[in-house]
């Protein structure tokens, strides 16, 4: 190429010099060759060049048309490929591949589309259902109607919440993905104080990615915010929403829109009654995420173990997906750790010194085959006492124990050891005494002296699910508990009052007068209503609200907020009564709304007509002066001019006569240049 | 808008219904202006808050009852933050040191010497000028200390009440304690002497009658759904009384639920139990009925609802034994007495295991266990 340059720039001097020594023509040669002379004197000859002629495809011709005879057979092709290969293809082979890429399981098989998703289909769904909601607002599509002018969902802010480890974020990222938006993640990793976060989510909000999708905000781990600025920002931004878009619908003409939101938010988290979430939670559509059932866990790790050649046996993996308590991305973990030997089974994990609690609940309450009792005994104990983890062999000690076939003796036998322990425990926590630790071992290998006996897997059963609903339950009432001793209203007296008296008399009763289990009838017409009207003004003493929401069975469900409901159970009756009382107290709300604007407007007009402006903007007071001045005659005007500066007092008018109208005015902006105007003057302007 | 157990509740000393002795001397010594730290105990519901805010209004007058909800700040040696609720007035403030659990020992101390210190310098003006003032127009005097409440003070662990011991006596000139307690038992003896004990016991059940029977004459309406004879009436507030275990309080509330319940109340009507007491009297029946693991496994799955409900587990175990206690009737025991006795005192170990450990349910399913094996024993001799 440098050559050729040179040779075009030599050759152009030549020309310039116009000496035609060497003419042009002559270096024509036979077939498109060209003879050049250098001006060094050598001659070359130009090949002249070959144009490189794309050949296009015939289908590339056809406009985006793709052959689909073409592409068929190319899947059979690649089809037989693959089956030869992985005829071929030893396992071996496939072993080297996983040294090579190793990756975490747990990302290896994140879901990647909907249908990957297991479990859940309903809370799916629903979670679809919710971005779908978007649509209108962000891609222009039409959905189903709400209240809200762009039929985004009534809460802005979705919030998941369940245990980890059971897909919630995979399902918002795919379902995110799924329908074609970006996924902006802020998680516990990224710093998240206010006014960092301010800027991001506005940033996610308002702007589109490189790609040209719309972003989907993912809000990891909220409950792990310890930043306050967080909550509050994203509270805010809810607040600010809702504001500007009940403007909107009210003046009926476009103002700024500044911060409507625009992108869905979904926000995810553990523990939903943690009180960093307090203020958000109302903000929010709350769904809470479950446990897949077992059997699909176990169907999903099937797959896993077969596609990674890892031969196991059902029970075990129900063991793990019960030591886990369902927890998919720990049975992941779990398998791909424990398959170096490719064939897994107990009795290689409890090799290890650092067993799972539950292999070492097994080894308590199953005798083994293998070694005498003594041994075994000896083995267990040696484990135990090494496990930071007997706090939880003791748990499950006492979650399986009435499902053996201990006799109600024994059973009274074993609860002394389990208090043994607890009380070791406790001391344990409190005083951090390490010596004491070692005696903790002792309460389990109590109840293995009594129960270990030889049984099949297959028949024991845990039964975890009445202890997770009582956390459940537990988690909410002392959320509720709190809230009351916080509530800010008559119920000072809740604020002090003894935990025995309010829980176990207080509240039940509380419950029981403010909803009576009679028909909702009868409260209504006893006493034209005074039962009601007590109702109704109670509840406002207290400060409660009631939600309403229809469960899946489509009849209503009420509650108190603060769900004070928890305390008592409710009849049915007292449901329908629930639903009915927020009723009345909706109308009773409407009403007192009305009344004020209508008193609002009542009062609009009147400090005009009777009150004398005693301090009046200065268009304003013109104006009123200025019909003042129509009402009154000359005789009133001689009087203002005796009250220059600022004093006018209307006698003639009898109603008016006592009234002494003051003005002040304000020269310009400040008022440190003091004139004297005249009333004449005033008016002149 | 409030309930009638807060609409009724006496304001005034002169207005209390009963314990006329107790408020007498209370009274006389209000009027003298200068009391001890007092330590007032009683069952729940018997009027002791009432008691301690009316002679605090005696003392001060009605500056007492403009009361502001303070919440106060304080640091740990560790560094992190509490936070804790005050309600006080001018004159005095109200603390529940409990809420703080193990922490209670640093409120006491920072509050209380907070408080003693600061308020003496400005109190003491004041003191003179209202003595100066009282000359010429009879004001009520200003009290030259400030009154400390302190709810449920037998939460109190040891260290705090070890840190209010020599408060008590080297602030006296500025602040004066009044403890409210249900029993006396884990208030420690340094502070038992130090403090003027006043038992203020539950009101009879006559007495309940008759302030029950005094709401009814000012509700006009709920008059109307009670009996009118008074012969009549007397029975239903003795079914109340009973029900609530002589908690004037609960008594009042409880009247109202059944006022709000029916249309017409007599001597058959219900009184209304807290459902978890029906649940507990359930499981006892079943208990003495049927002693067997499955039975062991309903208990187990009732006493996790219970618990999760945050009733406290000493609240449950002390229920449970006491309708054990009644619903032993079922059975055809040789000495009903002998297990009566058994029980109870397997009912003191749990107790005592409650507060040691920290996993209530072990140790409730643990007491249940106990007494299957002690009637099983009794049945089989």
């Amino acid at each position: 190429m440098g050559s050729l340059l040179q040779f075009n720039f030599s050759s152009s001097l030549l020309a310039g010099n116009a000496n035609p020594a060497i003419p042009f023509d002559n270096g024509l040669a036979g077939d498109g060759h060209k003879v050049a002379v250098l001006s060094s004197g050598k001659t070359t000859t130009l090949k002249p060049r070959i144009r490189k002629t794309d050949t296009y495809e015939p289908e590339r011709d056809n406009t985006e048309l793709i052959n689909i005879h073409r592409l068929l057979s190319k899947i059979e092709i690649e089809e037989k490929v693959a089956e030869k290969s992985s005829e071929l293809v030893p396992k071996k082979l496939e072993n080297k591949f996983k040294k090579t890429s190793f990756k975490l399981w747990t990302e290896k098989y994140r879901p990647s589309s909907f249908l990957d998703l297991i479990g859940n289909e309903r809370t799916n769904r629903i979670i679809l259902q919710w971005i779908n909601q978007w649509n209108q607002v962000v891609f222009n599509k039409s959905c189903t109607e709400t209240d809200d002018i762009y039929n985004r969902p009534d809460k802005r802010i979705l919030l998941i919440h369940g245990p980890p480890g059971i897909g919630k974020t995979s399902i918002a990222h795919v379902i995110a993905k799924q329908l074609d938006y970006e996924v902006r993640e802020i998680n516990a990793s990224d710093e998240r104080a206010g006014v960092v976060v301010q800027d991001k989510i506005k940033n996610a909000m308002k702007n589109n990615s490189l790609t040209g999708k719309p972003v989907c905000l993912i809000l990891d781990e909220v409950d792990g915010a310890t930043e306050n600025g967080f909550i509050n920002v994203l509270v805010d931004l809810v607040n600010k929403d809702r504001r500007d878009t009940a403007s909107i619908g009210l003046d009926g003409r476009k103002k700024q829109e500044k911060s409507i939101l625009r992108r869905p938010i979904i926000a995810l988290c553990n523990d939903v009654y943690s009180p960093v979430l307090e203020k958000l939670r109302p903000l929010c559509d709350t769904i809470a995420f479950r446990k897949s059932h077992s059997r699909l866990i176990k169907s999903k790790l099937k797959k896993i173990c077969e596609r990674e050649n890892i031969v196991t046996e059902d029970r075990v993996l129900d063991a793990i997906i019960e030591s886990t308590e369902g927890d998919l991305r720990n049975c992941i973990n779990f398998l791909q750790f424990n398959s170096a030997a490719t064939t897994l089974d107990l009795d290689s994990s409890s090799k290890d010194t650092q067993i799972g609690w539950f292999v070492q609940l097994d080894n308590i309450l199953m005798r083994s085959a293998k070694v005498s009792k003594q041994e075994q005994f000896r083995k267990v104990f040696q484990s135990l006492s090494a496990s930071a983890q007997v706090d939880r062999v003791a748990s499950g000690c006492f979650n399986v124990l009435l499902d053996t076939d201990a006799d109600v003796e024994k059973l009274s036998e074993i609860s002394d050891w389990l208090y043994f322990q607890d009380a070791m425990s406790s001391r344990f926590n409190f005083f951090e005494a390490q010596d004491l630790s070692f005696y903790q071992s002792v309460a389990p290998m109590a109840v293995f002296q009594r129960l270990n006996e030889i049984r099949h897997a297959s028949e024991k059963k845990y039964n975890y699910r009445s202890r997770d609903t009582f956390f459940e339950v537990k988690k909410q009432t002392t959320e509720v508990l709190q809230r009351l001793k916080h509530n800010n209203s008559l119920s000072n007296r809740w604020r002090f009052a003894n935990r025995e008296q309010l829980v176990g008399y207080e509240l039940p009763l509380l419950n029981t007068i403010l909803v009576p289990d009679v028909s909702f009838r009868q409260i209504e017409m006893v006493g034209a209503g005074t039962k009601l009207k007590r109702i109704t003004e109670l509840i406002r003493a207290y400060s409660l609200r009631i939600d309403v929401t229809k469960n899946e069975y489509g009849s209503i469900d009420a509650h108190f907020r603060p769900a004070l409901n928890l305390f008592t159970r409710l009849s049915i009756k007292q449901q329908q009564i629930m639903g009915r009382l927020h009723k009345e107290l909706l109308a009773d709300y409407i009403r007192e709304q009305e009344t004020k604007q209508i008193e609002r407007k009542r009062k609009g007009p009147d400090p005009l007509d009777k009150k004398p402006a005693k301090k009046a903007t200065f268009g304003s007071s013109v104006e009123y002066f200025k019909n003042k001045c129509k009402e009154s005659s000359g005789q009133s005007d001689n009087n203002n001019s005796k009250h220059q500066d600022a004093g006018l007092s209307d006698d003639q008018n009898e109603a008016q006569a006592d009234y002494r109208i003051w003005v002040k005015y304000h020269e310009g902006f400040s008022n440190a240049v003091r004139r004297e105007i005249t009333w004449n003057g005033l008016f002149i302007i | 808008m409030s309930l009638w157990a807060d609409k009724y509740r006496p304001k005034d000393l002169d207005d209390l219904d009963f314990h006329h002795e107790n408020t007498r001397r209370l009274k006389a010594m209000a009027k003298t202006g200068e009391f001890p730290h007092i330590l007032i105990y009683g069952p729940p519901g018997a009027g002791k808050k009432t008691r301690v805010l009316a002679t605090l209004k005696q003392l001060y007058g009605s500056g007492v009852e403009k009361l502001k909800v303070d919440i106060k700040s304080f640091a740990l040696p560790s560094g992190r933050k509490l936070e804790f609720n005050v309600i006080s007035s001018p004159f005095h403030l109200e603390i529940t040191p409990s809420d703080m659990g193990n922490n209670d020992r640093i409120v006491i101390q920072d509050l209380l010497k907070e408080i003693a210190q600061v308020e003496s310098i400005d109190f003491s003006k004041i003191a003179h000028v209202a003595a100066y003032d009282e000359a010429k127009d009879k004001l009520i005097p200003k009290k030259r200390f400030k009154v400390v409440v302190i709810n449920e003070a037998e939460l109190l662990t040891r260290d705090a009440q070890a840190a209010l011991r020599r408060t008590m006596e080297k602030y006296s000139a500025n602040i004066r304690l009044i403890l409210i307690c249900n029993s006396t038992s884990n208030i420690i003896d340094p502070i038992k002497s130090r403090t003027l004990p006043i038992r203020i016991a539950a009101p009879k059940p006559a007495e309940c009658s008759q302030v029950l029977d005094s709401i009814l004459a000012k509700e006009n309406h709920a008059k109307k759904v009670f009996p009118d004879s008074l012969e009549d009436r007397i029975p239903i507030f003795e079914k109340i009384c009973i029900a609530s275990n002589r908690n004037l309080r609960m008594c009042i509330m409880m009247m109202e639920a059944m006022y709000m319940n029916n249309d017409t109340i007599d001597v058959t009507t219900p009184a209304l139990i807290p459902d978890w007491i029906e649940v507990i009297k359930g499981i006892s029946v079943s208990i003495c009925k049927d002693r067997s693991v499955s039975q062991l496994q309903q208990t187990r799955s009732a006493l996790y609802e219970l618990l999760s409900h945050s009733i406290p587990a000493k609240l449950i175990l002390k229920r449970l034994t006491l309708s054990i206690w009644s619903s032993l009737i079922f059975l055809d025991l040789p000495s009903r007495s002998l297990i009566q006795r058994q029980i109870v005192s397997a009912s003191s170990i749990f107790d005592e295991r409650l507060s040691l450990g920290s996993k209530d349910i072990f140790h409730l399913e643990g007491f249940v266990t106990r007494v299957m094996v002690i009637i099983e024993k009794e049945l089989i001799c």
